[in-house]
């Protein structure tokens, strides 16, 4: 037993710290002594029994440092690697550069592009749940599907529908004078009536919102202003809230503000007001607000809506109830639009996917034999792919910042360049959502194309590549850039095609013949005020226009001036039905346009007379009549329209005296004329109307000169609108401008990337070639073979991607259909310009690589070896 | 170790049996502790407490004078360092942070 009691001892000895072992046998024998237990047995059980803690300790103990020493060592290297890749990155600015400028421009374009389209389409209004909403519309599907707000009587019917609808709110808007604030102002109140501002989960932003006793016939009237109006004429204070707000002469006390940049739909509204009942009514139609129910899809509602009762008292049937979302109102005609746009951004994005991807591979492509070279002297493929991630991670972090930057500036552009009826865009911000989508996207296909094929290639050819010298090290990336660059040439053609055809089409909106000269006209709305110019006893409106229209022609520079129911392109319709003398089947009821219109209006605006004459002094007050051109010709087909008669709306016959030419009325696009049909206005009997001035000079600079010839009539007059007809047209152009600027931004930054990868694509070849072109040009060769040589390939690769290019474009140009005007998809010379453009481009981007690869010096490149 | 961590429950038992002792070697510590509590703890546990504190300089140790039952051996004599004081302090704190309120749910 001695020599067990010694092993254990020595053992005991070896796992205990320093020179514990001595007094841990001191212990023991004290120990078991004092119970009474002094066998070697027990003293040999309960050594092993300490030693075996000791050993436990000992190995979780080194277990321990050793965890900790490799987490620790795993931290440095990454930090190392980090520090290499930035300082690689630094290294190869062009790369870096054009790395990051890629990926900042397809992300950005495409996350301003899908933050449009989210705010256009999926939250077009400031509510909740803004896409349960719809608007409650007559239509009638006789009179050319004409849709029209309904009367309040109707509207009030149509709140019986509990089945489909939560709630049906309705509300009307008036013009109203602000005054006692500063310059008078006409500005729109909307009459709510119910506090229909908690169903569209809205909150003021200070103050309150209307309650049910705001409502009351007696109550005092109370309004909510909008953010823009306390900011202009309260300072911003929170003093608004009590304070008096004068309308039409009337005060309203002011509860709250709504926040910035609140409307309702249809309304373009600055002061809300709750209607109190039986006291205040509509003057014309109301807007009908519905929220559908949760379980109810439009298409059951509209099924059950339509069915409904949309007549008005006194109106032949045929009218129907119809549905329309509110977010049609905002998108309305845009949706192929932002489509096309959003997928001509997808396209861009795909080129600049496709970029990364080609210049990661020529990143390592030309590095594959240093990553071999690690590879050979035991950097682990762990090791190595780390460090490809953290570069390719670099370079997309860079590139998603910058991309943030491009974001906003987009955004911001388009938020400038909205059209009209984009309004909603004025809120546009960036949908963080789109943003980590593009980021997403490009930093996989960095990542895709940069670390994996790398790798894949650095354990294949490490023998290879480190006998070869590094000669045919990146020879294998070849094949997969070129049909990379070839895809990348074909969707830039495919851009520069659609981008060409919305220029073509644009060129030939903005030539045109309007019908009308719209240059030196200035187009003046002036408000009148129900309590100075009421309506319905009109002398003072009379009164006014008689001596303003007098006034404005003493001003210097105004050539004539006339007064007419609207300036063309800014319609205000008239609707009723029109019969013609001796013609039954020529019966017709819907809207026309043209209305009242002063003797001078044709010559203010220019416009050509085709036939017969146009009013004179002595026309007003006969029942006579002048026609557009295609109206007159469609309802006397045989002959002369002169001398022959119609009448509206079962009113006096009118003859007609004149024929004159067709105006572009609702839209420059459109082909379709309305029937144009224009009565005689005296000065002395004008009830309303836009005053149209015809100037020598510029219009803008007669605008304070024309307002003030109208304040010597009445002082307090307030402007619904100045504006100059070349303004108004250019507004009716602004959504081809918006669909054009957009689409040639996109096509010139995928050009642009698809040289980028021309360039790559070729250096490469060049790059590989050089000993070859060395040894051609030692043997005599001239710079032009050899400049032929490079162009051989570079020819191949772009003549595949243009013949792609074009089929793809001709395929989805048909999309942009409905987006050109008087232009072929199938464009020729559209085709043409675009293929010449690339083409052009493409032979640039391989100039620079073929200069270096013909100014080699042979004795260099062979020495080399 | 700047910063304070909990000490294990053995670990506190250890302590505290070495600052009652007036003569704290791990026998006595390992008696002490099973005659005011009554857990009796194995001596290879003792040891490697004792040695874990110790490396963590919250205890201290110099070796004693041999004596005739211990058949000539020296004895290692344990005592608290300010450091473990400080721990101690710190873990029964949180202890009772902890605990406070609960008198009644959990008893005592």
């Amino acid at each position: 037993m001695r020599w067990l009691e010694r092993l254990v001892l020595q053992w005991l000895t070896r796992v205990a710290p320093d020179d514990w072992s001595d007094t841990v046998v001191g212990d023991l024998r004290e120990d078991l002594a004092a119970g009474g237990q002094t066998s070697r047995v027990r003293m040999l059980v309960a050594l092993s029994g300490i030693g075996m803690r000791f050993s436990l300790e000992s190995i979780s103990a080194s277990a321990r440092a050793l965890r900790g020493a490799r987490r620790q060592r795993r931290h440095m290297d990454s930090r190392t690697d980090l520090r290499q890749a930035a300082k690689g990155l630094a290294r190869t600015p062009g790369f870096t550069f054009v790395a990051v400028l890629t990926l900042a421009l397809a992300i950005g374009a495409n996350t301003a592009i899908y933050s449009a389209l989210s705010s256009l389409i999926l939250n077009p209004l400031p509510f909740k749940d803004s896409s349960r909403f719809v608007l409650l519309w007559r239509h009638n599907p006789e009179i050319g599907g004409l849709m029209v707000t309904p009367a309040f009587e109707v509207a009030e019917r149509w709140r019986n529908a509990p089945e489909i609808f939560d709630a049906v709110e309705i509300y009307w808007n008036d013009d109203r004078i602000m005054s006692g604030l500063g310059e008078p102002e006409s500005i729109r109140l909307t009459m709510l009536t119910s506090p229909l501002l908690d169903t569209l989960g809205v909150t003021p932003a200070i103050g309150r919102g209307f309650v049910d006793e705001d409502f009351a016939p007696s109550a005092e009237p109370v309004v909510l202003i909008s953010h823009g109006l306390w900011q202009s004429r309260f300072g911003g204070e929170a003093s608004v809230l009590g304070a008096r707000l004068t309308l039409n002469e009337s005060l309203y006390t002011i509860v709250g503000v709504m926040p910035a940049r609140f409307t309702m739909p249809l309304s373009e509204d600055t002061v809300w007001g709750a209607a109190r009942r039986g006291v205040d009514k509509p003057t014309y139609s109301v807007v009908a607000l519905a929220r559908l129910k949760a379980a109810v899809s439009l298409e059951e509602a509209q099924s059950v809506f339509g069915a409904m009762p949309a007549a008005e008292e006194n109106e032949a049937e045929g009218w129907k109830g119809r549905l329309m979302p509110v977010s049609d109102l905002t998108a309305q005609g845009m949706k192929t639009a932002i489509s096309v746009l959003s997928g001509a951004v997808g396209l861009l994005l795909l080129i600049a996917c496709v970029n990364v991807a080609n210049l990661m591979l020529t990143r390592h492509g030309t590095r594959e034999r240093e990553i071999a070279l690690r590879h050979a002297l035991g950097a682990s493929r762990v090791r190595l792919m780390r460090f490809l991630v953290i570069e390719s991670a670099l370079v997309a972090m860079l590139g998603g910042v910058a991309g943030l930057a491009v974001a906003k500036g987009a955004i911001a552009a388009i938020a400038a360049m909205r059209p009209r009826r984009l309004d909603a865009l004025d809120r546009l911000t960036l949908d963080p959502q789109a943003l980590v989508f593009a980021a997403a996207v490009s930093i996989v296909a960095a990542l895709l194309f940069g670390v994996v094929p790398a790798l894949a290639r650095s354990r294949a050819r490490l023998h290879d590549l480190l006998k070869s010298g590094g000669r045919t090290a990146t020879a294998h990336g070849y094949g997969v850039r070129r049909i990379l660059t070839v895809a990348q040439v074909a969707l830039a053609l495919i851009l520069l095609v659609g981008a060409g055809l919305l220029v073509r089409s644009y060129g030939r909106l903005m030539a045109v013949d309007l019908g009308f000269e719209p240059a030196g006209v200035l187009a003046v709305w002036p408000s009148l005020n129900e309590v100075r110019y009421p309506t319905k006893e009109p002398a003072a409106r009379r009164a006014f226009f008689e001596q303003a229209l007098a006034s404005i022609a003493t001003v210097p520079g105004v050539r004539s001036v006339a007064v007419g129911l609207s300036i063309p392109l800014e319609p205000a319709i008239s609707f009723g039905t029109i019969e013609v003398e001796g013609r039954p089947e020529a019966r017709r009821a819907g809207i026309f346009v043209g209305g009242n219109v002063t003797d001078d209006y044709f010559s203010a605006l220019s416009i050509k007379v085709i036939e017969g004459r146009t009013f004179t002094a002595n026309d007003h007050g006969s029942d006579v009549v002048v026609l557009g051109r295609s109206y007159a010709r469609a309802s006397w087909p045989d002959g002369s329209p002169i001398g022959r008669k119609l009448r509206i709306d079962e009113g006096p016959w009118l003859s007609v005296i004149g024929v004159v030419d067709d105006l572009k009325y609702m839209s420059i696009a459109s082909s379709q004329a309305e029937p144009q049909i224009y009565r005689p206005l005296a000065p002395d009997h004008i009830n309303g109307g836009t005053f149209i001035i015809k100037t020598d000079v510029d219009p803008r600079a007669l605008i304070p000169s024309v307002k003030a010839a109208i304040w010597r009539v009445d002082k307090d007059m307030p402007f619904g609108e100045i504006v100059t007809a070349e303004q108004v047209v250019s507004r009716a152009a602004g959504q081809a401008r918006f669909n054009l600027l957009l689409l040639s931004a996109f096509a010139v930054c995928g050009l642009a990337l698809a040289v980028v990868g021309v360039y790559g694509v070729t250096s490469l070849y060049v790059g590989q070639r050089q000993r070859e072109v060395g040894i051609r040009m030692a043997l005599g060769a001239s710079r032009g073979s050899v400049a032929a040589l490079v162009f051989r390939q570079t020819t191949l690769m772009i003549t595949a991607a243009l013949a792609a290019g074009a089929l793809g474009a001709w395929w989805l140009s048909r999309y942009l259909e409905s987006l050109i005007f008087n232009t072929a998809t199938t464009d020729t010379l559209t085709y043409a310009i675009a293929v010449v453009s690339i083409a052009l481009a493409t032979v640039v981007a391989t100039l620079v690589p073929v200069r270096r690869a013909t100014s080699v010096d042979p004795a260099v490149v062979l020495r080399a070896d | 170790m700047g910063r304070i961590s909990i000490l294990g429950e053995l670990e506190q038992m250890v302590l505290l049996a070495v600052l009652r002792l007036d003569d704290a070697y791990p026998v006595s510590v390992r008696n002490e502790i099973a005659a005011r509590t009554g857990v009796e703890l194995s001596r290879g546990t003792i040891y490697v407490t004792l040695h874990r504190l110790e490396q963590r300089g919250l205890v201290a140790s110099e070796l004693g004078d041999p004596t005739p039952e211990r058949g000539g051996k020296a004895k290692r004599c344990f005592a608290v360092t300010a450091e473990g004081r400080q721990q101690l302090r710190a873990s029964r704190a949180a202890l009772r942070k902890l605990s406070a309120g609960l008198e009644r749910t959990i008893g005592g």
